[in-house]
């Protein structure tokens, strides 16, 4: 208690009348340039993305203006409605699927390997979280493609021919190459936090290898869980690439109404529009599953 | 026995899935085919030369350079100056500050780079590598900030007391202790900014214009029709990541350990 | 004390919810070995930091050589100090850790490096200085931070705890290094730490603190000897103490009645008849009467029966528990006779009345 308090008390040192400015200047001098930048270069300009929803177009320019036009075409309109529901539908079921691949994985690496092999791994999978994402979906589209890797492979058999590029399979194949090495490290450390002695009590107490992970290793790592799964969806939702490249544009997610809109040049209104809203439902999402995660939390104790 | 079998060969096919794109296009930007497939067509480097002959990839790559560079090291500055602000002191609107540090790499990049544009398009950073910097920097700087945060952590309140107590002012003790302690964490965070901000496309290339980066050519070129010189980049473009995102987990790694000479 | 070196007047420290220090005053004198000690959290430490600058006390000033330093800096009040988990830069080498303080003040890094190896000699660590600290052993590290303290020459050393770390022979070792150094320098030592043993060995004056506040300064053997209340005497611990009520004076003694019977004790404390009294009794100062042997003439006895013994080197200590039920210690050398001292013996405790001492407040 005495040790805390003091922690707090003794975070500058004494300073004196001649250098009474001097504590604060040295946090102001640290922070106001990283607050000034991502105001400026985040805060202000997603601000402005909302404003420009409500700005008109008048002879291919933007005119400030307070018009809930731009609002009621996008949200009434049919391409918008059927992007809107496809898009949801396409993060749902990649984010499933990713959270059905990755948990096993994740379960084995964290629970299943030694230390050594578990930190290799964790290594394994930072790396293409940070490599280049296009790349590996240009990869997906050659070897998937009719003269790609896979159906060379399968004439060379004498198998029929495949038509894999362009349909859900190629989607989520995509998708899941974005989503899978994040979610499944989310998981890992999430399982890596469980307390061990907890399972080999249950285990100790005749709860099947099933049951263990139906009511002490999930509930354990509810948070965890909740965590990876709005992060699939929200990667999964907001993806571009996957979605152009593996599927011809057909159908078009929110992400590409937005990219055509805004590359179009004409309609930032209402580009913007789509935008903000896939705001909205993000934070939804993400707010939803902060809720059912922590109220289950709660409620469990 | 069967069960670590099955958890083999469960995480063998992960790491294959995972693996796959990469080794398909480093193994075809050797392949003497134009279109990428089997069979082998013969080794070469064709690609590889035309691709360095290739004025707008050369350009790209000096854009690609200069931006990554640039965000890498104001992203690690400013990461820093958000790290230790975080640990070391208390005030209004903290949270706020730290949550507007922590959340853009969260938001879909379309949505990011139109905001962005929208913003940007109003100065005369617009079409420049540095509008990209700028950009890149706010995205990144949540990475950096995370990474020296954690190691800030291992510091302690003694090593900075002691420096003020042998004679260092607040500043000298930052840069004389705070600094050469989070040494590790600081060049991980500059290479996995860097990383960031190479692999990035959609904010780039809203917000680029004409001063394409790799990723935005890359993204330019697969508009077009399949083009083997795609392969050649893609090569070198992971290659580069691997090699940052590696130097970073080791850095990160060295940071990690507790230090040892309390 | 004619001329303080080091004045604290009237500190306090108020930390939300715990008062640390309270109305605490002390004059050191220049060249003094000073020790600060007492239980965690008596404000022992917070009173060493706050001459260091660390804390700023909520009220009172400090004042070192004459002059008002409450409100200086830390890096500007040439205060360095030890620290107990030595605090050692550990990016840096021996050789830089040591010329830190002086690389902050300016010099130059020729004479950076000549005034560091000079230090590391001192302490015994010539030529390490190029090695890295995790390279070193405990007490070297010690002594890495000793000379780190010192390589500018202040006029002050602070040290909090700082052998607390070590294993008990490099304790005793480093003991007699920080005594020679207080003994070449002429500085003025403030060292705080709980161990009792450590402060007696090396301190000119012990401060006793409890609850945030001095309980008594002086000489280690008047405090050990004449403690002056409960706590103090406690925490001295090789004392046995006895309560008991005044019956009567003569002879320059105080008669007490007590449980164990009527005992004499030093006339000390003006207290009149069925006034309550306490009394501390040395452990050194007991004595086993053998088999036959009677006390001297006024000398008390108290019967009871060993509970155990404990070694320290040549000297042991008997626990003994008294047919009254009171715990009592005795401290001797080795006699090689303690086979017939086993737990449940029963023995007979004396000791000279004169050296009772009565606790003036209790």
């Amino acid at each position: 208690m005495t040790a805390r308090l003091e922690k707090t008390q003794a975070i500058t040192p004494a300073g004196g009348r001649t250098r009474a400015g001097n504590r604060a200047v040295l946090p102001l001098v640290l922070g106001l340039p990283v607050a000034l930048w991502q105001l400026a270069f985040f805060v202000l300009p997603v601000i402005f993305l909302i404003v420009i929803t409500f700005w008109k177009v008048r002879s291919f320019r933007l005119e400030p203006a307070f018009d809930l036009g731009n609002w009621e075409k996008v949200l009434t309109s049919t391409p918008f409605q059927r992007a809107l529901v496809y898009t949801t539908e396409v993060a749902a079921i990649a984010s499933l699927l990713c959270m059905l691949i990755a948990f096993p994985a994740a379960h084995a690496i964290a629970l299943g390997l030694s230390e050594t092999a578990r930190r290799r791994w964790i290594a394994f999978l930072i790396i293409p979280v940070f490599s280049s994402y296009i790349l590996k979906v240009y990869a997906w589209q050659v070897v998937l493609s009719p003269g790609g890797v896979v159906n060379v492979s399968l004439a060379a058999l004498g198998l029929p021919q495949v038509d894999l590029l362009g349909g859900a399979l190629s989607l989520n194949i995509g998708l899941l190459t974005l989503t899978l090495p994040v979610v499944t490290l989310i998981l890992t450390f999430a399982l890596m936090g469980v307390d061990r002695s907890l399972l080999e009590a249950a285990r100790n107490l005749g709860a099947s290898g099933g049951q263990v992970l139906m009511q002490v290793t999930l509930p354990a790592i509810r948070s965890g869980v909740g965590l990876a799964a709005v992060t699939a969806f929200l990667m999964s939702f907001g993806d571009y690439a996957s979605p152009v490249f593996l599927t011809g544009s057909n159908p078009p997610t929110l992400s590409i109404l937005i990219v055509d809109t805004v590359k179009s040049g004409s309609q930032w209104p209402r580009a913007s529009v789509i935008g903000v809203s896939m705001l909205v439902i993000l934070a939804l999402a993400f707010v939803t599953v902060q809720f059912l995660t922590q109220r289950r939390a709660g409620g469990a104790r | 026995m069967m069960r670590a079998v099955i958890r083999n060969l469960y995480l063998a096919a992960l790491a294959i899935f995972l693996l796959t794109p990469m080794l398909v296009v480093v193994v075809f930007s050797f392949d003497a085919n134009r279109f990428p497939t089997l069979p082998w067509g013969g080794f070469t480097l064709a690609w590889h030369r035309e691709a360095l002959g290739d004025a707008l990839i050369v350009s790209a790559m000096w854009n690609s350079l200069i931006v990554s560079l640039g965000t890498a090291v104001l992203a690690t500055i400013l990461g820093f100056c958000a790290a230790y602000l975080d640990y070391r002191y208390r005030f209004f609107g903290k949270r706020s500050l730290m949550l507007v540090i922590a959340v853009p790499p969260a938001v879909p990049v379309t949505i990011l780079g139109m905001a962005m544009l929208a913003a940007l398009s109003r100065t005369p950073m617009f079409g420049t590598p540095l509008g990209v910097i700028v950009c890149h920097v706010a995205i990144a700087v949540s990475f950096a900030m995370a990474l020296i945060r954690l190691r800030l952590g291992d510091l302690g309140d003694d090593l900075e007391q002691a420096a003020w107590n042998l004679g260092a002012s607040q500043r000298n003790g930052l840069l004389h202790v705070v600094i050469p302690f989070c040494r590790p964490s600081l060049i991980a965070a500059f290479c996995l900014s860097a990383a960031v901000s190479l692999d990035e496309f959609m904010v780039a290339w809203f917000v680029g214009g004409v001063n394409e980066t790799l990723s935005v050519r890359v993204f330019n070129l697969l508009l077009g029709q399949v083009n083997p010189k795609i392969n050649a980049i893609g090569t070198l473009v992971l290659a580069t990541s691997l090699v940052l995102v590696s130097i970073a987990q080791m850095s990160a790694r060295v940071g990690g350990t507790r230090k040892d000479a309390a | 004390m004619i001329d303080p070196y080091v004045r604290l007047e009237a500190l306090d420290m108020r930390y939300p919810g715990h008062h640390a220090v309270k109305d605490l005053s002390l004059d050191i004198a220049g060249g003094e070995f000073i020790a600060l000690m007492g239980p965690s959290g008596c404000g022992k430490s917070t009173t060493l930091r706050m001459i260091a600058g660390l804390e700023q006390p909520t009220s009172g000033r400090i004042l070192i050589g004459g002059q008002d330093m409450t409100h200086v800096s830390a890096d500007r009040r040439g205060t360095p100090m030890v620290w107990q988990n030595l605090a050692l830069f550990p990016f840096l080498s021996v050789e830089d850790n040591v010329a830190f303080s002086l690389k902050m003040r300016g010099d130059s890094p020729a004479s950076r490096r000549r005034a560091a190896n000079e230090w590391l000699e001192k302490v015994g660590l010539g030529g390490m200085g190029k090695r890295h600290i995790s390279q070193l052993s405990g007490g070297q590290r010690q002594r890495v931070a000793i000379a780190r303290a010192l390589v500018t020459q202040p006029s002050i050393l602070l040290l909090d705890e700082p052998l607390s770390a070590l294993d008990a022979h490099l304790r005793v070792h480093l003991q007699t290094e920080l005594a020679r150094l207080h003994r070449e320098l002429k500085i003025t030592f403030i060292y705080v730490t709980h161990s009792q043993s450590e402060a007696f060995a090396l301190a000119d004056r012990v401060v006793v603190m409890a609850d945030g506040v001095i309980q008594q300064a002086g000489p280690p053997r008047a405090v050990y000897r004449a403690p002056v209340n409960g706590f103090v005497a406690s925490f001295m611990g090789m004392n046995t103490r006895m309560d008991g009520s005044v019956a009567a004076r003569s002879d320059g003694m105080i008669w007490v009645d007590c449980p164990e019977g009527r005992i004499a004790v030093p006339d000390t404390v003006a207290a009149g008849p069925g006034a309550a009294l306490s009394f501390v009794i040395g452990a050194d100062r007991m004595r086993l009467l053998g088999g036959h042997e009677r006390a001297p003439e006024g000398h008390p006895t108290v019967a009871g029966r060993v509970v155990g013994i404990e070694f320290v080197g040549s000297t042991q200590t008997i626990f003994v528990a008294s047919d009254t039920g009171r715990d009592f210690r005795l401290q001797r050398l080795d006699l090689g006779d303690d086979a017939v001292l086993t737990p449940g013996t029963p023995v007979t405790l004396t000791w000279d009345p004169r050296h009772a001492w009565v606790l003036p407040h209790p």
